[in-house]
């Protein structure tokens, strides 16, 4: 499909090449967290970015970006099924929608001027936390 | 996708634009929706727990009733599923759900805008891809698919 592109790092202030591989794979490893997300409840942000940097060779700034595009679809049609499902309540979704929202626009903004090295670090110690929290719930001992 | 930088001015200084034409038509799009649905939903849970709008389940009752599973809740509450939310919106905690509702149909849009730009193109793959992802979408807020509680 040649997905390629440019794009600006503002804190090495230098245009960066990209160019995504091995699609059919990624393909094949996102049809994987699709089942996964859907059969535990997951979200599945804990593993769009390492798909796509790790296996695609997408940069680590536009997986994180990119990983927020798939959710924002993914989860606005789940959305659907739990509104028909009156399974929404306002009390609790509202809050949560409007806090994680600004939360967003700070985590957009501080994409663009972390280092990479940086978000590579986040994104290893959030993994590792919310697999011993996973880990901890399942032998019992976190409830 | 082959995403190529655009030369664009800004005010009489020049700057690269990074994203084709489709991200930036998407962004736009995106962007007005979601400070839209933003504000409604703001508006809506203030109107709510202010109860400038009385809600039908009065706030204080809600923590016995969170913990039930949704079929328990929709009976406790006499709930309507499907779309059957939007006829009450004259209640206080039915006014939050528009915002999220107009939050959850600005992805579907997005792509709906999309299209003349592929066609135009030529560019059947993303077309296609545009149009699975409406249907899937239209799909989820059609009230066909269910879940389990």
């Amino acid at each position: 499909m040649s997905i390629h592109g440019v794009f600006y790092d503002a804190v090495h202030r230098r245009e960066i090449a990209w160019q995504v591989h091995r699609t059919p794979l990624g393909l094949v490893l996102f049809v994987g967290i699709g089942v996964l997300a859907g059969l535990f409840g997951l979200g599945a942000g804990w593993a769009n970015v390492p798909a796509l940097n790790l296996v695609m060779g997408v940069p680590l700034r536009l997986s994180a970006g990119s990983s927020g595009f798939i959710l924002s679809i993914v989860d606005s049609s789940a959305v659907w099924v739990y509104i028909n499902k009156g399974a929404v309540l306002a009390i609790i979704a509202a809050p949560s929608v409007i806090g994680m929202m600004l939360g967003a626009f700070i985590g957009a903004r501080l994409l663009t001027i972390i280092k990479a090295s940086s978000i590579r670090k986040l994104v290893i110690v959030m993994l590792l936390a919310a697999g011993m929290r996973a880990l901890a719930k399942g032998l019992g001992i976190w409830t | 996708m082959a995403v190529k930088g655009v030369a664009a001015t800004n005010g009489g200084s020049p700057r690269r634009t990074y994203a084709s034409s489709e991200q930036l038509r998407y962004a736009r799009v995106l962007d007005a929706g979601m400070r839209f649905g933003l504000g409604v939903l703001v508006c809506g849970f203030i109107v709510y727990v202010t109860g400038l709008v009385p809600a039908r389940v009065p706030l204080a009752q809600m923590p016995e009733l969170w913990t039930l599973s949704a079929p328990e809740y929709l009976r406790a509450t006499g709930t309507p599923e499907g779309w059957g939310w939007l006829g009450m919106l004259g209640n206080g905690e039915t006014l939050p759900l528009v915002g999220i509702a107009i939050l959850s149909g600005i992805s579907g849009l997005c792509f709906v805008v999309l299209l003349p730009l592929y066609a135009a193109r030529r560019d059947w793959i993303y077309g296609v891809i545009a149009v699975l992802e409406i249907a899937v979408l239209t799909l989820a807020a059609s009230g066909v698919l269910t879940v389990g509680h």
